[in-house]
């Protein structure tokens, strides 16, 4: 909101466990609070919508910010990961082993699968969501490279979800994008690198002019946003727009 | 279709009556459509309810000076299934152009913005329990806020889009 420019950010978590929800996520319904508390894991909202994810350590984040007048798509969600679905499978046709479904379905390399971008037909490696004004969108993405299997235990199945999850806890529905990786695509860079220099890539093929920045240029941003109360119209900000992330105040459960 | 004069009707007509009545039927159909295409010089005291839209898929029904707003069907579709609507209070001013709140589908966030200035005097507190109403009636069921329009704000209405200049505009 505070900067004009298209933006293509990708970073690294080197953090523990820490669950991220949407919005208006609920983490009442959507966590084992009991576990949650007894790891004494933070539990942040973002203010993009969306699901609840577990980020940490092997989390890889891509954030893509466009002009609407700028971007090959409509500012709607569909229209949106449309788009960025496209270029995600660009980025990772050349760095995936491909393999065919268990079931011999789907298959191939990555793909935008209702609102997830899944491998093999069905199995969830990378959750998105999204922020849309009137004039940009806002499209992040938590690609999981790696990760803790007991972290996903934080997560009770969601009401809300995709159709071609069915009944699978979060074990049976995602899976790590590291070992898909042909192994001499991270030789001599990781898994951040690997995923910047694909966007850049394809980017560049779709007529955008990348230019590479400093990552203080966009904290800059930030801090920027964080120290005005105004949009960049400058009118005021609205009393009631949500900060980025603010760290959920739960209670511990009752016994 | 421009209504034939009399002059050039191509035989005698055992019906001139019916004919003139024709066109006067013609020509008030041709005025009734000006009428709405142009909603700024409609009085409020002659103009009952009228619908504009954004640009930005919002609408706002004028009734007087109550103006009850929310977000076009074919946003609500685009967006897919509603899950929270964030609005403001009774009492908060809403600007022109500017953000009053937030839509939230199952995988984004969604600005929207006033059509009009004006103050909020009555919020959908339905929507906090079945956002859906916003997919199943976003013109009816679904509004947002209603408010009491500002000095002078009626007086924009026209910057704004009719319905049927709306239908061009979303398929484009």
């Amino acid at each position: 909101r505070h900067d004009a420019r298209n933006w293509c950010l990708v970073n690294a978590l080197d953090a523990p466990a820490t669950v991220v929800v949407g919005l208006n996520g609920k983490p009442k319904r959507l966590l084992d609070e009991a576990l949650v508390h007894r790891d004494r894991v933070p539990v942040l909202r973002r203010f993009s919508g969306g699901g609840t994810v577990v980020v940490g350590r092997g989390t890889v984040v891509a954030t893509l910010i466009a002009n609407k007048a700028d971007a090959p798509c409509e500012p709607f969600p569909r229209s949106i990961m449309r788009t960025t679905g496209a270029w995600y499978a660009r980025v990772f046709d050349d760095v995936l082993v491909h393999r065919e479904a268990a079931n011999g379905g789907g298959g191939g390399g990555l793909e935008l699968r209702e609102h997830d971008y899944v491998v093999e037909g069905g199995l969830k490696v990378g959750g998105n969501a999204q922020t849309i004004t009137r004039d940009r969108w806002l499209h992040h993405t938590s690609f999981l490279f790696d990760y803790d299997d007991a972290s996903m235990d934080y997560l009770t199945l969601p009401e809300n979800r995709p159709e071609y999850r069915e009944d699978r806890p979060h074990a049976a529905f995602i899976t790590r994008l590291a070992p898909r990786l042909r192994s001499d695509t991270l030789r001599d860079r990781d898994a951040a690198a690997l995923l910047a220099d694909g966007l850049a890539r394809v980017l560049d093929d779709d007529a955008f002019v990348v230019e590479e920045v400093d990552p203080s240029e966009a904290l800059h941003v930030l801090e920027t946003a964080r120290a005005t109360p105004t949009t960049a119209t400058g009118r005021p900000w609205r009393a009631t727009s949500r900060p980025l992330l603010e760290e959920y105040p739960y209670e511990p459960p009752s016994t | 279709v421009a209504p034939k004069r009399l002059s050039e009707t191509p035989t005698p007509s055992p019906t001139p009556i019916k004919l003139t009545m024709m066109m006067q039927r013609g020509l008030l159909r041709v005025a009734a459509r000006a009428a709405r295409a142009t909603p700024a010089l409609a009085s409020t005291r002659r103009c009952a309810l009228s619908t504009y839209f954004t640009s930005s898929h919002e609408y706002v029904k004028v009734e007087g000076d109550v103006g009850t707003i929310g977000i076009s069907a074919h946003a609500a579709n685009e967006l897919g299934d509603i899950v929270y609507v964030d609005l403001p209070t009774v009492g908060d001013a809403v600007e022109k152009g500017e953000t009053f709140g937030a839509v939230e589908s199952v995988k984004a966030a969604s600005d929207v913005y006033a059509p009009v200035n004006g103050e909020v005097t009555e919020v959908n507190d339905k929507l906090g329990e079945t956002p859906s109403l916003v997919n199943e009636s976003a013109l009816e069921d679904g509004w947002f806020i209603k408010i009491k329009l500002a000095d002078g704000a009626a007086d924009t209405l026209g910057e704004l889009m009719s319905p049927e200049a709306y239908e061009d505009h979303i398929k484009k």
